[in-house]
């Protein structure tokens, strides 16, 4: 965290407010699936201070005539004050007919699945007829909403050319743009975003969960608007970690993969939206770990009348997690070391499987698991001394997308020797946008303070991020191409200045000395070149076809109370491949979050079922790890890995994350005797399980 | 959410006012965090910080609580620590895991609002308190029994609560929860006193928690205890009888069946600490002492609809307008400070928090007029760029926070912390974080906030 985080400084997108402004309130619909008979403003129209209330009638651009979940957009009032806009809002009268809703995604009815994806390999019956070990049964995780602590908030407002201009949360300006120029039918270019610092832990929000209504009230009323949801509608309609099943049979010989047969389903809501990727990276990053020579693959994702599901985070975990737990059963059953186990059947080049890989979406040359050994190894060197504890052990792959990535990065040198810097895209807000200052910084020899990097702006961003792809780590090395070019930019241009050849001059502490004891400041050079009409600029486009990915193996010590089913996690390890970093305390940071949020999706997220026709609202007792619920934590990394997936640190938070969850799963499993194959390891499901003693 | 609508703040002075205005209808306002967090539509409401029920007190073996008195007071005080065999602060921390609702909430509001999950409440009942009701004609005593059970009907016609009695201290005590997290409310849990004379138990009180209403006592296991020396099986049988009598609830987080063998599980536990700790008179460790920040009573302000706040912001004297229904987040906000952050909306994120007069506060639960007089600290008044607080500093270079939505709940939770405690530890390093950090894992506030103690107080 900068001083300007410590002292309150970021500016997010809530902290603007312009004269004149309305405050624009949505009503949501109450039940899952119905259709809009008629609608009666007249009452909410009427009350004084109100700007504008729109329905299906009048902006079907945004509204539906057709509300598909609990918490779909009907209405959408602007006023002089949020209250007054609540209320007209809630003052439109509706009347609704209610249709049949699918609420839950196991019903097989064939007219839901939205998404299918499928790969195989070999003869999986017969070798798994002939394994010595089966491990075969339904894993399965609840819901998890995706909650940044910033609720949704968009501002719009017409600028002096009557150009559309919106400040948002979401994570992606340009995806923004997109989804506005389509739904408000306006060229792009008459629409300017302005993405400010995004509160996150990456999980900031892709969809136009306001910034289309906010916008359409600018467009209607010509006054500046607010949008800003409140926390509990935020809650109640959260992205988030989708409900998913895996069916899967494992089938090993003499402690080898012989074979895996896989079925999985996902509860995709109200969404379609790469939903077959999601289907695939979830087979990819299970299937990118191990060597499996024969396999059957199948996933299936379903739309159901809940609100969108899917979230940067755990979309496609399933998989994988049912495969760490399996493997640790089949390590139990054959007496072996879990790690062991894994270390041999991890990934090599060339190894089979790799057709259904390929097909798969995965890059060649990207399923080399041979680094998990030296994580595997490392991991057990953080072993602490012997207690009561039960230790399980699990790794994680985590790759971003199957499209290549770019980004893009311009860096100019300024009449004071400061640089003015803009790269992306960047996931999460200002952490990215630091590591790119810190990473120029350092290349250029200043302090980090001389970089300042811009916030994304879809005027002057100099890359695309349409496919909303995370393209950090393209971003970060497009850093790294234009501080290294600008660096010899400004070592010839100092060398000229000094009157000295090139190879004679040498860069260092924000000057360029000529060898004779002259040297020339980073302002002096950089006001002369501004002077002579040729500024100093370094522009990089760099495009990735290899998908950095992040590797990680985690260990939980945990202590499970055999009477009353509570679970206490004594200490999380991890071990990641990844660095050396700009900043290993920030990617620290980042991985010891990923695991607090291990310990919450592990023990406590969904515990409660969560009610599909009635999403919660409020905050109060949802599972969130404060300071006092996390563990001890042990992040360590070796480097070696991926060397792209640096400037992805919440990728490693990601794999860390999933290891650790599933290595929780494991530690629980043999401190209690109990395979529990469904998330949340809550007290009363892990009572539920155990045999009850007598009185 | 605010509460919807509030049109007139009313903060009376003498209790009379206070019991006409509830008689009237009006919403009472001890905390305000359970108000403020609901959807009711309140039009009027009165805040009692101005009849100074606030503090403690013994008096002749009997432990005197005013109503007002912040649960974080309690959970700090060696005194209620001394007086209930460390169930009462260990109850108020465990009840109350968030720092900034902690310190809001107070023991009048939470018995009243007699939640089933409490173990505050449970502790309470525990604890025999007596809980004093002062009536327009008349000031009445009603034992937990029966307070507790359905704390409107004692409070009807105007009835205020200005405080409760813990008479006489038990020997041992004991509170024993099950659940998913240690910040969740308890799926079950058991809160036990003991009174021993000579080697056998004079008097038991076992409540439980986790019920279809409030926390209740178990008479029958009672009985089965008292007047024994609490060998083995009649502990075993006393904890069958609490899971085959009590009305365990059954609801989504687990089954009746599972609430019962828990709470069979955690009697026993319970029952064998608490006697334990009577015999030896051992309680659980005392809160260490702390400065506390001292507690002005208000003037009063009748009627207040909408006019000027006069208030110390970050130092210096403001004076800003606001209507009765205005929170402090709108009122600094609208003041230009905006690293006072909208978040939760619930008193957990301290995205909002505020020090108002050294205290932790959730600005997004506190109605501005309540900081008319006071002394009113943001993340901006701790320190700027240029002057930063140590602590700050502290945060910055162990890469503390990632985005920074949380950091004033974080740093103002810690800055209190270091101004009631010389040389603090891990835990109360954790437990004054205030707030919800969703980038990290908290191990490099903690350890920015421990640099900086010791940096401060070599």
């Amino acid at each position: 965290m900068s001083l300007r985080l410590a002292t309150g400084l970021a500016a997010f997108a809530g902290d603007q407010s312009l004269p004149g402004m309305l405050h624009v309130a949505l009503r949501r619909s109450a039940v899952p699936h119905a259709r809009v008979r008629s609608v009666d403003c007249a009452g909410a129209r009427q009350l004084p201070g109100v700007a504008a209330v729109l329905t299906c009638e009048d902006a079907p651009e945004v509204l539906s005539r057709e509300v598909l979940y609990v918490g779909d957009r009907l209405a959408i009032a602007a006023a002089d004050d949020p209250e007054l806009a609540r209320r007209a809002a809630a003052l439109v009268g509706f009347e609704l007919e209610e249709l049949p809703a699918r609420l839950d995604a196991t019903d097989g009815d064939e007219s839901a699945v939205a998404a299918r994806a499928s790969a195989s390999e070999g003869d999986v019956d017969r070798a798994l007829a002939g394994a010595e070990t089966l491990v075969s049964g339904e894993w399965r995780l609840p819901f998890v909403p995706a909650l940044s602590l910033e609720p949704p908030l968009a501002l719009s407002w017409l600028d002096e050319d009557r150009r559309l201009v919106v400040r948002t949360s979401a994570e992606s300006p340009f995806r923004v743009r997109a989804g506005l120029a389509e739904r408000l039918g306006l060229p792009a270019a008459r629409i300017r975003v302005v993405r400010p610092a995004v509160a996150g832990g990456g999980l900031g929000r892709s969809d136009l969960a306001v910034e289309d209504a906010c916008a359409l009230v600018t467009l209607r009323t010509g006054r500046p608007a607010q949008l800003a949801l409140s926390a509990g509608e935020a809650l109640a309609v959260a992205p988030g970690r989708p409900a998913q099943r895996v069916r899967l049979r494992l089938g090993l010989t003499r402690g080898e993969i012989v074979g895996l047969e896989a079925l999985l389903l996902v509860d995709l809501g109200m969404d379609g939206e790469a939903a077959t990727e999601q289907l695939r990276a979830s087979a990819r990053q299970a299937l990118g770990l191990y060597r499996v020579p024969t396999l059957r693959f199948t996933g299936v994702g379903v739309r159901t009348h809940r609100p969108p599901a899917s979230a940067p985070r755990g979309s496609d975990q399933a998989l994988a997690f049912a495969l760490e737990c399996a493997l640790d059963e089949a390590a139990a059953e054959a007496a072996q070391d879990p790690a062991a186990l894994r270390r041999r059947n991890l990934r090599r080049p060339g190894d089979p499987g790799a057709q259904a890989l390929a097909a798969l979406g995965e890059p060649p040359g990207a399923d080399d698991a041979r680094p998990v050994a030296e994580l595997l190894l490392q991991l057990a060197a953080t072993r602490g001394p012997a207690s009561k504890a039960t230790s399980g052990v699990a790794v994680a792959r985590r790759t971003d997308s199957s499209s290549d990535q770019s980004g893009a990065a311009v860096l100019r040198l300024l009449e004071d020797g400061s640089f003015a810097l803009a790269a992306g895209p960047a996931a999460a807000g200002s952490a990215e946008e630091r590591l790119y200052a810190d990473t120029a910084a350092t290349i250029l020899e200043v302090p980090t303070r001389r970089v300042v990097c811009s916030a994304p702006d879809t005027d002057s961003a100099p890359y695309l991020s349409g496919d909303d792809a995370p393209g950090g780590s393209a971003a970060g090395r497009a850093v790294e191409q234009v501080a290294t070019q600008l660096r010899d930019k400004i070592r010839e241009a100092g060398a000229a200045l000094l009157g000295v050849a090139v190879a004679e001059a040498s860069v260092g502490a924000g000057r360029v000395a000529s060898g004779d004891g002259r040297s020339a400041s980073f302002a002096e050079i950089g006001a002369a070149a501004l002077r002579s009409a040729a500024p100093l600029t370094a522009t990089a486009a760099p495009t990735q076809a290899k998908v950095p990915h992040s590797l990680a193996a985690a260990a939980a010590d945990v202590d499970v109370d055999l009477e009353t089913g509570a679970v206490s996690i004594l200490r999380l390890r991890t071990v990641v491949a990844g660095g050396p970093f700009a900043d290993e305390r920030q990617a620290t940071a980042q991985v010891e979050g990923g695991l607090a949020f291990a310990v919450e999706q592990a023990l406590a997220a969904g515990a409660d079922g969560g009610d599909p026709a009635r999403p919660a609202q409020s905050w109060s007792r949802l599972p969130l790890c404060i300071a006092a619920d996390v563990p001890p934590l042990a992040v360590s990394f070796v480097p070696g890995g991926d060397p792209l997936s640096r400037f992805d640190t919440a990728a490693h938070a990601e794999a860390a994350g999933r290891a650790a969850v599933a290595a929780i799963a494991n530690a629980v499993a043999r401190a209690s005797g109990q395979r529990l194959r469904a998330l949340p390891l809550d007290p009363a499901r892990v009572l539920a399980a155990l045999p009850e003693k007598e009185a | 959410m605010l509460a919807r609508g509030i049109r007139s703040y009313h903060r009376p002075t003498r209790i009379e006012e206070a019991q006409d205005l509830a008689a009237q209808g009006a919403v009472l306002i001890a905390g305000g965090t359970r108000v403020l967090t609901s959807e009711r539509d309140v039009p009027n409401v009165v805040d009692l910080v101005g009849l100074g029920l606030h503090g403690m007190s013994v008096d002749d073996e009997d432990l005197h609580i005013g109503a007002l008195t912040p649960v974080q007071e309690l959970a700090d005080s060696p005194v209620a620590h001394a007086h209930t065999a460390g169930l009462l602060p260990l109850a108020c921390r465990v009840a109350f895991p968030s720092r900034l609702l902690r310190g809001m909430a107070t023991i009048g509001g939470e018995a009243i609002a007699a939640d089933p999950d409490s173990e505050l409440v449970a502790a309470l009942a525990a604890l025999n308190a007596v809980f004093l009701v002062a009536h327009p004609d008349e000031a009445r005593e009603s034992p937990a029994l029966r307070f507790l059970r359905s704390p409107a009907r004692d409070l009807e016609g105007g009835g205020i609560l200005r405080g409760l009695l813990i008479p006489g201290a038990p020997h041992g005590a004991a509170l024993e929860r099950v659940a998913a997290l240690p910040s969740l409310p308890p799926i079950v849990s058991v809160a036990v006193t003991t009174t021993i004379s000579g080697d056998k138990l004079a008097r038991v009180r076992l409540v439980v928690t986790g019920l279809v209403g409030p926390p209740a006592r178990m008479f029958d296991a009672e009985s089965k205890l008292e007047r024994t020396a609490g060998e083995e099986d009649v502990l075993a049988s006393a904890a069958e009888l609490v899971a085959s009598h009590a009305a365990f609830r059954d609801d989504a987080l687990a089954s009746a069946a599972l609430r019962r063998r828990m709470a069979r599980v955690l009697a026993l536990r319970a029952l064998r600490a608490a006697i334990e700790r009577g015999h030896s008179r051992a309680g659980t460790a005392a809160p260490r002492p702390r400065a506390t920040p001292t507690q002005r009573v208000p003037a009063p302000l009748p009627n207040f609809t909408s006019g000027r706040i006069e208030l110390h912001l970050n130092g210096r004297p403001a004076r800003l307008e606001a209507e009765a229904r205005t929170t402090l987040i709108e009122l600094l906000r609208g003041a230009g400070i905006v690293s006072t952050r909208s978040g939760c909306g619930s008193g957990r994120c301290g995205a909002c928090a505020v020090l108002i007069d050294g205290r932790p506060t959730a600005s997004c639960l506190t109605l501005a007029v309540r900081a008319q007089g006071r002394s009113v600290v943001t993340l901006e008044g701790l320190g700027s760029v240029e002057r930063p607080h140590p602590l700050q500093v502290a945060f910055a270079e162990a890469g503390a926070a990632q985005c920074g939505f949380c950091a004033p709940g974080l740093l103002l939770g810690a800055r209190a912390m270091l101004d009631s405690i010389a040389h603090p530890s891990e835990s109360d390093v954790r437990d004054a974080l205030a707030g919800l950090c969703r980038c990290t894992g908290y191990a490099r506030a903690v350890a920015g906030v421990l640099q900086s103690a010791s940096l401060d107080r070599p």
